[in-house]
């Protein structure tokens, strides 16, 4: 077994490790199918991290769960395609996902209480893995979670290996998921707002264990997240999801200094800085649209405040509206709206 | 570990006295004289009163208590009024018949529970679910003598495949206590397998659900194992908790089923006893009985630390 080595993910660097195309996904209700998300696009590339942020129904976690192939049973994907190393994801039959998921893609949640199974050691989860995609042997595999559990910095890992989840704090059953989804050495990792629930001190460990782990393995890391402090620290690109659609993207340090979109702004003026701890905290008016309950036009326009007649229109595509940069938004070119500096 | 046994152990001490002192109460409060049917058919009035002072059944009921008490801890569970026969013997030449037909009937329970439960639980609401919890409710309303008369019509009189009565003790003959415990165990066992696979179904469609299964997918295991492995463990000690309390059930139910299949168990004999107010020998099923249940129930705690660790650490 050279399962101690990292290889390299993905032979040529430059092609994508995954790429989406014109996604979309539609849940089952009451009254028919409803579009959760709509006409989603991305690629991420090994060692890269790309920023999904938005309110919660955005349509972040849905994207995510698209790629694992875990949406739920009344989802369909109508049209779009998910290419994983090249390999068609959408309509693939179930045994693919299972090959794939674990060895090449891999999911950290945002629930690390309940994520873990209360029933085994840890050891067996993460040995677990190992043993599906790589064939190893039962004492292989638990020598790859002791590797794994040193690995994510949890202390005495050869005897930590025998305990069960409810041994572990909230912040060590995060890294313990971390080693569940690194075991096989995937190449995409996606992390579902996965230090929303630790509090701030734990979570800027787990970060820093991320990005570590990013270094060491090639990763490419989808993050998800509502937290634009969170973003700042870790993503190369950023897209901002609203109402089931991407609304902006650019490079993270660009869309905090130059937002192309009122939504986005709205967003960055929410976030608490040190300097303004007097004020108050600025929060966008209004709740995002129910999927039923789409207003016609641009989806943001009931609550945003730079709203004019054509915002109710028609729906404004995605464009670019500089080099690397894109934006729903029909009056990005004559708002002059504001960032923040680092 | 060991100290969840030898507390369980020394909880039956207290219990075994609760339990006989009241049925020790209520079957003095029965109607019925066993001196007038001990003394014989042409008693005279002086020798019932001498039969009744022998036995000392005059004296106060905890005086009577007290000495079978004091009895039992010298390890003598005393006589048979009638039969002068050792009541601890009679009892365990009975108890295996028994024990063998509550064990069958539990095996019986498990092996239709299990995968009834899985199929019904993983396909909650489709088609071989709503067959599986129908069929359940049918098992649960069946009364047992219903049952076991509709069993010995098809598989012992119109094909006369088993016997309809008797026993065989497991030592003579494997095969022919299997084949006369058969129909015995099916009728006693349906019940519980019935609400067993409610059970199962019901935390295996609650397991599901959870987070941890959507980790355990997002591995990229296989069907059988997310589902056989990382449910069913879980989604196991809500059906062990009912399988504990089934034992008792069972040793119930076994009085009706011994009966009907002619039977030389527990049952039986308690039935006699109790109709002939054989005081001794109804005290000594009781105690029986009650080992019986809280062994069960210790064997079920033990196997469901097993199963939830959590439970294990305290």
């Amino acid at each position: 077994m050279t399962a101690s080595e990292p290889t390299l993910a993905g032979a040529d660097r430059r092609s994508p490790v995954l790429s989406i195309e014109n996604l979309t996904v539609e849940l089952a209700g009451e009254h028919g199918h409803v579009r959760v998300l709509d006409d989603v696009n991305f690629e991420i590339g090994a060692r890269e991290t790309l920023g999904l942020v938005g309110e919660s129904g955005s349509g972040k976690t849905i994207t995510a769960l698209s790629v694992m192939g875990l949406l739920p049973k009344s989802a369909r994907i109508p049209s779009g395609s998910i290419e994983m190393e090249g390999e068609q994801i959408v309509g693939c039959p179930l045994s693919d996902l299972q090959r794939l998921r674990g060895s090449r893609m891999a999911m950290v949640f945002q629930e690390p209480m309940t994520s873990l199974n209360p029933a085994f050691t840890v050891g067996d989860q993460i040995g677990e893995t190992v043993r599906r995609h790589r064939g190893a042997s039962r004492r292989a595999a638990r020598a790859r979670a002791v590797e794994m559990l040193d690995l994510v910095g949890i202390p005495n890992a050869a005897r930590r290996v025998r305990s069960y989840p409810h041994e572990f704090s909230g912040g060590m059953r995060q890294r313990v998921m971390m080693a569940i989804a690194l075991a096989c050495e995937p190449a995409l990792l996606i992390a579902d707002e996965p230090t929303t629930a630790l509090d701030v001190t734990i979570q800027a460990q787990l970060l820093d264990l991320l990005r570590d782990l990013q270094d060491q393995l090639d990763l490419a890391l989808l993050f998800i997240t509502h937290d634009l402090g969170v973003v700042a620290d870790i993503c190369d690109r950023v897209m901002v999801m609203y109402a089931g659609q991407v609304i902006e993207g650019a490079d993270a340090e660009t869309l905090f200094e130059h937002p192309e979109h009122p939504y986005t702004e709205g967003l960055l003026r929410a976030m608490p800085h040190i300097e303004t701890r007097s004020g108050e905290l600025f929060s966008i008016p209004g709740s995002p649209p129910a999927p039923l309950d789409r207003p016609p036009g641009c989806a943001f326009n009931p609550r945003c405040g730079y709203a004019e007649p054509t915002c109710t229109a028609d729906a404004p595509p995605l464009r670019s509206i500089e080099p690397n940069h894109t934006t729903r938004c029909l009056l990005a070119e004559k708002l002059r709206l504001q960032g923040v500096q680092e | 570990m060991t100290r969840l046994v030898v507390r369980r152990l020394l909880s039956l001490i207290p219990l075994l006295l609760i339990v006989t002192f009241l049925t020790f109460s209520l079957i003095l409060l029965v109607p019925g004289d066993p001196a007038v049917t001990l003394a014989g058919d042409n008693a005279t009035p002086e020798q019932i009163d001498a039969t009744r002072e022998r036995l000392g059944l005059n004296d106060p009921m905890l005086v009577q208590y007290g000495k079978w008490v004091g009895d039992v801890l010298t390890g003598d569970l005393g006589t048979s009024l009638y039969r002068n026969e050792q009541v601890s013997e009679t009892i365990i030449d009975r108890l295996p018949v028994t024990l063998s037909l509550t064990f069958l009937a539990l095996v019986v329970a498990l092996v239709v529970a299990i995968p009834a439960g899985l199929i019904a639980g993983t396909r909650a609401g489709r088609a071989s679910d709503k067959v599986a919890t129908v069929a359940a409710s049918v098992g649960v309303a069946t009364p047992s003598f219903l049952l076991a008369l509709i069993l010995l019509l098809f598989f012992a009189i119109w094909n006369p495949w088993l016997p309809a009565t008797g026993y065989v003790a497991l030592e003579d003959s494997p095969w022919e206590w299997f084949r006369h415990l058969v129909l015995p165990a099916i009728t006693l066992g349906t019940a519980a397998a019935a609400e067993m696979t409610r059970q199962l179904r019901s935390s295996l469609v609650d397991v599901l659900k959870q987070d941890y299964i959507r980790t355990a997918w997002s591995k990229g295991l296989a069907s059988r194992v997310v589902v056989g492995k990382h449910a069913l463990k879980n989604a196991a000690a809500p059906m062990l908790t009912v399988a504990g309390l089934q034992v008792t059930v069972l040793l119930g139910g076994s009085i009706i089923v011994e009966q009907i299949f002619g039977l030389p168990g527990l049952g039986q004999l308690v039935i006699s006893a109790v109709n002939s107010r054989d005081l001794p020998m109804i005290q000594g099923v009781v105690v029986a009985s009650v080992i019986i249940a809280v062994l069960a129930n210790l064997v079920v705690d033990l196997l469901y630390g097993y199963l939830n660790p959590k439970v294990r650490a305290q």
